[in-house]
């Protein structure tokens, strides 16, 4: 720093100190950045933009219980077996011209082998966080009361603790369990540590999951989350 | 300065963690787990090195009132255009890492190497002093990622190597080493010991 300082002064430092250098400067400076920036914004975008659609295809599938991992595979397995819908809030097909607002988007899962088989019905799920909006693929069967997996695609928690919810072993937790009691939505409690201590776990063992130690409104989140959501395809399944 | 001197004083005697106390944040943030600690390492290595070279061939034209400012749209572009990279070739890392690659804006290490050494020295000591800057962090944050993610969470970048008979003996994973008061004393343990092994005396 010294050594710089000393060059300014050796060197009169008359054009640094000046308004208009620096004015001009900054203006060549700020158009260059600009130009950078949007360029390779939009240079990257096409691909920017697919890389999100692929992951949120593997997402739908994931939720599914069909992984899969290269990009290819992701793709095609979604045009084979992924056929998305939009559903009123009255739970009526709505065809894709006759759009209402307010539409509510569930993906149709068929079956590898028969495709007049359905194997889940997936649709979007949204919690809070500690830090952050959980989003996630939330798939059940054919009455929309038992689950068959989930799958969390955007949150901001912390690393090792509330983000261990887009873990496998986390999100398998849920397969096979129940949404609904009795025809009434009651939803999935996240337990504080193993499930099996859970006080309830006797009566109400197909509602309750394993949790994350450390992430308590994570788990939270997820468990309010999984009470609330379901209701908006309530009628959908119940037709 | 030859380069070797420079790596030198960069990793071990004037490590940007342990002796100039800079860059703390992040390496409490991102600790939980080595491969965020390692992946963050290398993205702050990254942007410290080409950043101090770019601004050091600019450091004649650069008015010296402004220059802070000048130094952070350099910065801040550098990583603007890192972020859309990944995003674009290497999404799966751009997912792990997050909001931590706009962090890395705020980094001190970033603008305390572009100010203190790139606008005073020719590009390619710049560039080797940013490489050697990163490695340093990079290091402190390994050493202390390990540690919480074998004590935390019993693995090791998320595969298990605390044996499953440990935990039926009793052995569970401690939840205080993954929060960040944790990270906090370990970072003192660590300034502290390589102090006591006689890294640097202080800036030269």
């Amino acid at each position: 720093m010294s050594q710089y300082i000393k060059l300014m002064i050796e060197k009169g430092d008359i054009l640094m100190s000046n308004n208009t250098y620096t004015v001009v400067f900054t203006l060549v400076m700020c158009t260059l950045i600009s130009f950078t920036l949007a360029g390779t914004s939009q240079l990257l975008q096409e691909k920017r933009v697919l890389n999100r659609q692929i992951d949120m295809q593997k997402n739908i599938l994931n939720a599914a219980g069909k992984n899969f991992t290269r990009s290819d595979e992701i793709q095609e397995a979604y045009r084979n077996l992924v056929s998305p819908m939009f559903i009123s809030s009255e739970g009526d097909v709505l065809s894709t011209e006759n759009q209402e607002k307010g539409a509510l988007e569930i993906f149709k899962i068929k079956n590898n082998d028969d495709s007049t088989k359905i194997d889940a019905y997936v649709y979007r799920v949204l919690g809070k966080g500690l830090w952050s909006k959980l989003h996630g693929f939330l798939a059940v069967n054919s009455t929309g009361q038992q689950v068959i997996g989930l799958a969390f695609f955007d949150h901001g928690e912390t690393p090792g603790l509330g983000a261990e919810i887009e873990k496998k072993w986390f999100c398998d937790n849920f397969v096979g369990k129940k949404l609904y009691k009795d025809n009434k939505l009651v939803g999935i409690t996240v337990a504080k540590g193993k499930a099996k201590n859970h006080p309830s776990y006797k009566s109400m063992s197909n509602h309750i999951v394993d949790g994350i130690s450390g992430a308590t409104i994570t788990s939270k989140g997820v468990e309010k989350m999984l009470s609330k959501d379901p209701l908006k395809y309530h009628n959908f399944f119940n037709k | 300065m030859s380069i070797s001197k420079i790596m030198k004083k960069s990793i071990w005697t004037s490590n940007p963690i342990a002796f100039q106390v800079l860059g703390v944040c992040s390496a409490l943030a991102v600790t939980v787990q080595l491969k965020s600690g390692l992946v963050m390492g290398l993205a702050l290595t990254f942007v410290v090195s080409g950043s101090n070279v770019i601004l050091s061939i600019m450091r004649h034209y650069i008015p010296h009132r402004i220059r802070i400012i000048v130094e952070l749209a350099v910065i801040s572009s550098f990583v603007s255009v890192l972020d859309l990279f990944l995003q674009a070739y290497f999404f799966d890392i751009s997912k792990t890492l997050s909001v931590f690659v706009g962090l890395i804006i705020t980094n001190c290490i970033v603008m305390g190497r572009a100010e203190a050494f790139a606008l005073a020295n020719d590009p390619i000591p710049s560039f080797w002093d940013g490489i050697g800057n990163g490695t340093g962090y990079a290091l402190v944050l390994i050493a202390i990622a390990s540690f919480r993610e074998i004590f935390g969470s019993g693995s090791l970048f998320e595969i298990q190597i605390i044996p499953e008979s440990f935990y039926d003996m009793g052995y569970s994973n401690n939840g205080l080493v993954l929060l960040p008061p944790s990270a906090f004393i370990l970072l003192g343990l660590i300034i502290w010991s390589l102090k006591t092994l006689g890294g640097a005396q202080g800036e030269e």
